[in-house]
């Protein structure tokens, strides 16, 4: 039962995790408090992915957190997996049609168990609740809209 | 009114017999992805539940959903918790009590509400059961202070807890007390002792289980989380478990007919068999 107990830790872990890891949110994204950011699983649930419509190779135009409505209904690949301090993951994802490139800070566990890799297809699927981020029939992330949003939230009652 | 009687198990089934004793709820034990079907899923049921949470018209109400198939024991709802708002156009949130991932304790969380239905439940099915206005504003006085909620919560978790001893405690049967510090007007219910004492008072039914020997032997020595060593031994020794359950609590507030009022939301997904 100690493995059970060290995984009640994890969760409490990722959701830390994913906190230092917030993205700049543009108007009408998610409003998380960062005690309310979450990890249900391996599932991350992340601010506005940050999108850069051309590859900023020199640096002067660098990644901005994009419109969600940019980013949904393609598919995306894989484009590279950074990993970064505390078990998160940055991904970058290539858009197959457009061009557009984004990258969404993920627990490393996510990247993990889905098994992704570079190469990986992502697909981006928008839904009344927000936007999925999907590889293998499995969710990587969810980027709630407000609606969405007001669902979501896991967090032990205060003491006081 | 008399709570179901369920019939035994074989003794051969212990370990199946186990994980589905009535009032389990918990975080998954395993750290796996969870499938595109399952989050869609979970945030339907969550919308709808969000739809009939304000459509009823209050800030409180006791929620339950269906995460095992418990018909061998005539149950439907295996698990309810206190849905909660600040006020109209505040998130709605679910308080519940959930045992620590099959450890022997438990802990009260404030979940939303597609969270309620995201570990995978046996149908996305709920129950809401709406308080008459009296006993909805002290609830909501009760939700608005943790202090309360957490005098009225015992962390040692048991599945089978029995209703009338404070050793252990059930995620229903946390609710039931929790309820039960709202409605006595007649005395202040400050313990668990006073809430229970309450509900006998009141007349509460727990539901009856006829859980053998044999079976309480396996889930005594294969689960950290079910234990029968509470109950009285007259009880124990003919097998009749006693347990808060979703349907016991439901045929009490509606026998207290002072205006609990009862809807049930048919989820988008069916059980699969």
């Amino acid at each position: 039962m100690t493995a059970n107990a060290a995984f009640r830790a994890a969760i409490v872990a990722a959701a830390l995790t994913i906190t230092t890891s917030a993205l700049a949110r543009p108007q009408g994204q998610s409003t998380f408090t960062t005690s309310e950011k979450i990890s249900i699983g391996t599932l991350s649930i992340v601010g506005a992915p940050l999108v850069s419509v051309a590859a900023s190779t020199n640096g002067d135009s660098g990644p901005v957190a994009g419109s969600v409505a940019v980013v949904t209904g393609g598919a995306y690949v894989v484009s590279g997996i950074v990993e970064s301090i505390g078990g998160a993951v940055e991904i970058l994802l290539s858009s197959v049609s457009s061009g557009v490139k984004l990258s969404v800070k993920i627990s490393g566990k996510t990247v993990e168990a889905i098994g992704m890799s570079v190469g990986t297809t992502v697909s981006v699927i928008s839904e009344t609740t927000g936007t999925l981020l999907v590889a293998s029939g499995k969710v990587v992330a969810f980027i709630p809209n407000a609606l969405g949003e007001a669902l979501l939230s896991q967090k032990q009652l205060p003491a006081q | 009114m008399k709570a179901p009687v369920a019939r035994a198990l074989a003794a051969t089934a212990l370990l199946a017999a186990c994980c589905t004793v009535p009032a389990h709820a918990g975080r998954s034990c395993e750290e796996k992805p969870i499938s595109q079907k399952s989050f869609t899923d979970a945030l339907s049921a969550g919308l709808a539940l969000q739809g009939a949470l304000d459509a009823a018209g209050g800030d409180v109400a006791l929620v339950a959903r269906q995460g095992q198939d418990l018909s061998k024991y005539r149950l439907k709802y295996s698990h309810a918790g206190l849905a909660f708002r600040a006020g109209p156009g505040q998130p709605w949130r679910i308080y519940e009590l959930l045992n620590d991932c099959g450890t022997a304790d438990s802990a009260l969380w404030v979940d939303g509400l597609a969270n309620f239905f995201l570990d995978d439940p046996f149908t996305l099915d709920a129950l809401v059961m709406a308080p008459p206005p009296k006993v909805a504003a002290r609830l909501k006085e009760a939700l608005s202070d943790p202090a309360v909620l957490h005098r009225l919560h015992g962390n040692k978790y048991n599945m089978v807890a029995y209703p009338f001893a404070t050793k252990y405690q059930n995620s229903n049967q946390w609710v039931l007390e929790v309820v039960a510090s709202a409605e006595a007007s007649d005395i202040r219910v400050r313990s668990r002792e006073q809430a229970q004492a309450w509900l006998k008072m009141a007349g509460y039914q727990p539901t009856e289980m006829q859980i053998g020997p044999m079976t309480r032997l396996g889930g005594r020595m294969f689960k950290a989380n079910i234990a029968f060593d509470d109950h009285p031994s007259a009880l124990r020794f003919s097998d009749r478990i006693n347990a808060v359950t979703v349907d016991s609590m439901q045929a009490f507030l509606q026998a207290r007919d002072e205006g609990w009022t009862m809807r049930e939301l048919k989820g988008p997904r069916q059980a699969e068999n």
